[in-house]
């Protein structure tokens, strides 16, 4: 049985598009990214399953729970983090997080040690009011918010926002472990790498609709990357254009970029004939890959 | 309870300044009564000296003005005008205070229903009130006792000051039904100041054109002092009319609450 599952799934609106006929089935034990670009329909979905918007057509399941008619009951069991946080100014940070944690069913003196615990993992001053707090400090209340409470299903929309790298890091780690200890993650996000860094698969979502759902392996071996070079002497860009799984190209003078898609190592022995003098290869936007591959 | 704890515990300053407000401005002017009674000649000239408008519009006669309970009804007007401003305060910021702050998507992603936290939240700014009110019956009945130095009916006193709460509630109600009704609200007391002083102008227009329309539309007219006054009682009609108001509005605010699509903060 599915964690997540969601039958035709539709949100409109009014007359405005919000989701069309989602179809999600999100593994127990999986690590599930939801990738799209801002306004595909990531947050829309989500907030849909939290009972924060209601469907206008289909249905959805949690825990093989209905959320129309067992909302709480199964939020009992989610960890939410929004892409931003907003919490009350005037409270401490170890105030709200109990607060927080007093929705929950749960053994109390337990979950504090545990907001103790991910505070100092985090590197999290409790005893500030929130209002005091940094950006990336409220996220870190947020991150402990989520997790305080031990939820089998950990839902994300686009957590990484405002995270430094090493918190991020610790981030990503402190999901893995979750993971490991059986809880389900959707992560949702615009920003392919990391997905792909932390998901098993995932779900591509375009104006409102699922496009694609894949293995990362399978996307891995599709991988696009964004290519430039700066050429020392002539060249003929018909020898780059002929390597197979490029696209995209331009040329400006002596410098060259294309979309390459296949494995990273085949491309730099094919470039290993040319005369370069820089090389850089970049994460492509997301738009890019809808544009080429997923036309 | 602890949502109920938690908003008890948000709104404690800004209670204990409402109710330091409400009865030291009642204490204030109560024992100003003292010196208004010393001289009963004179000040009686000065009420006769304003215009007539005035003395209807405020309800002030000259025979009544000079006894303690006559006095405190010309009060009552200021109290329930800031009263009317704190319950509102209180009636708006139910829900609009999570949305403004957008603390709204943390609350409803906890296990808790809608109604549950529309029934805590009621509940809790109805306390509020409750204690506003037990403050200000105690405070303005012991400084009656005590600065009025002749014999008044304390029944009627308490019932005036009784008018305090029926006026809070109706504007509690009040308070809840535009929250709902107006989607965004960026500041409580932007909406609550004009709302009431809407409803007080138009309670001045039934006193001054006597038309009986306007007193069903103003909360501030419903509970007449002089009424209280001669019969010891409110007039029941009223008090029904303001539950059916009230109860709507709680009853409306909770539908509109379950519907409601809580939208991503842009």
């Amino acid at each position: 049985m599915p964690i997540i599952e969601t039958k035709k799934l539709t949100k409109r609106y009014g007359h405005e598009r919000g989701i069309v006929d989602v179809d999600l089935a999100v593994e127990e034990g999986e690590i599930f990214g939801f990738i799209g670009p801002n306004g595909a329909g990531k947050s829309t979905t989500i907030r849909t399953l939290l009972n924060l918007i209601y469907p206008t057509s289909g249905s959805a399941t949690i825990f093989g729970k209905d959320i129309a008619t067992r909302g709480p009951e199964i939020r009992e069991q989610i960890g939410y983090l929004p892409s931003e946080v907003f919490y009350y100014d005037n409270m401490r940070a170890i105030d709200l997080l109990k607060y927080s944690v007093s929705f929950y069913s749960i053994d109390q003196a337990k979950a504090l040690e545990r907001i103790h615990e991910l505070a100092k993992l985090l590197d999290l001053d409790l005893s500030k009011k929130i209002d005091d707090l940094s950006y990336g400090n409220k996220k870190k209340v947020g991150i402990i918010q989520g997790l305080a409470h031990s939820p089998k299903l950990i839902i994300l929309d686009e957590p990484t926002g405002g995270l430094d790298p090493l918190i991020q890091q610790k981030f990503f780690n402190l999901l893995r472990k979750e993971n490991k200890q059986g809880a389900t993650i959707l992560f949702s996000s615009h920003i392919l790498s990391e997905v792909q860094k932390l998901c098993d698969r995932v779900a591509i979502i375009k104006d409102g609709t699922i496009i694609r759902v894949e293995k990362i392996s399978d996307l891995l071996e599709h991988n696009y990357k964004r290519f430039k070079l700066e050429l020392a002497g002539n060249f003929n860009a018909k020898d780059v254009e002929k390597i197979s799984g490029v696209s995209d190209m331009e040329v400006d003078g002596t410098s060259v970029s294309f979309l390459y898609r296949g494995k990273v190592n085949d491309i730099t022995k094919e470039l290993a004939s040319l005369n370069l003098s820089n090389l850089w290869v970049e994460e492509p936007e997301l738009e890019e890959i809808f544009l080429h591959y997923y036309q | 309870m602890n949502l109920y704890r938690h908003e008890l515990r948000s709104y404690r300053t800004s209670t204990i300044v409402w109710i330091i407000a409400l009865s030291g401005y009642a204490v204030l002017f109560l024992t100003m009564l003292v010196s208004f009674l010393q001289d009963v000649a004179v000040s009686k000239g000065i009420i006769e000296q304003l215009p007539e408008a005035v003395r209807t519009a405020f309800n002030i006669r000259a025979e009544t003005f000079l006894t303690l309970n006559g006095f405190y009804s010309l009060l009552l007007i200021d109290l329930t005008f800031i009263g009317a401003v704190q319950a509102m305060n209180l009636g708006v910021g139910i829900m609009s205070k999570e949305v403004s702050g957008k603390t709204v998507d943390f609350l409803l992603t906890k296990p808790i229903t809608r109604r549950n936290v529309y029934v805590q939240k009621v509940l809790a700014t109805l306390t509020i009130i409750v204690i506003t009110n037990l403050v200000f019956q105690v405070v303005t009945l012991s400084s009656a006792v005590l600065f009025g130095h002749e014999s008044f009916n304390i029944a009627v006193f308490v019932r005036l000051s009784g008018i305090l709460f029926a006026t809070q509630l109706y504007f509690l109600g009040i308070g809840l039904a535009v929250s709902m009704v107006i989607p965004k609200i960026r500041s409580v007391i932007a909406v609550s100041i004009p709302a009431v002083f809407i409803f007080f102008i138009v309670g001045l227009l039934d006193s001054l054109v006597g038309n009986q329309a306007a007193r069903f539309l103003s909360p501030f007219k419903y509970y007449d002092t002089a009424y209280i006054i001669q019969h010891g009682s409110y007039e029941w009609q009223y008090i029904g009319l303001e539950l059916v108001v009230v109860a709507s509005a709680i009853a409306g605010g909770y539908w509109l609450l379950a519907r409601k699509d809580i939208r991503a903060v842009a």
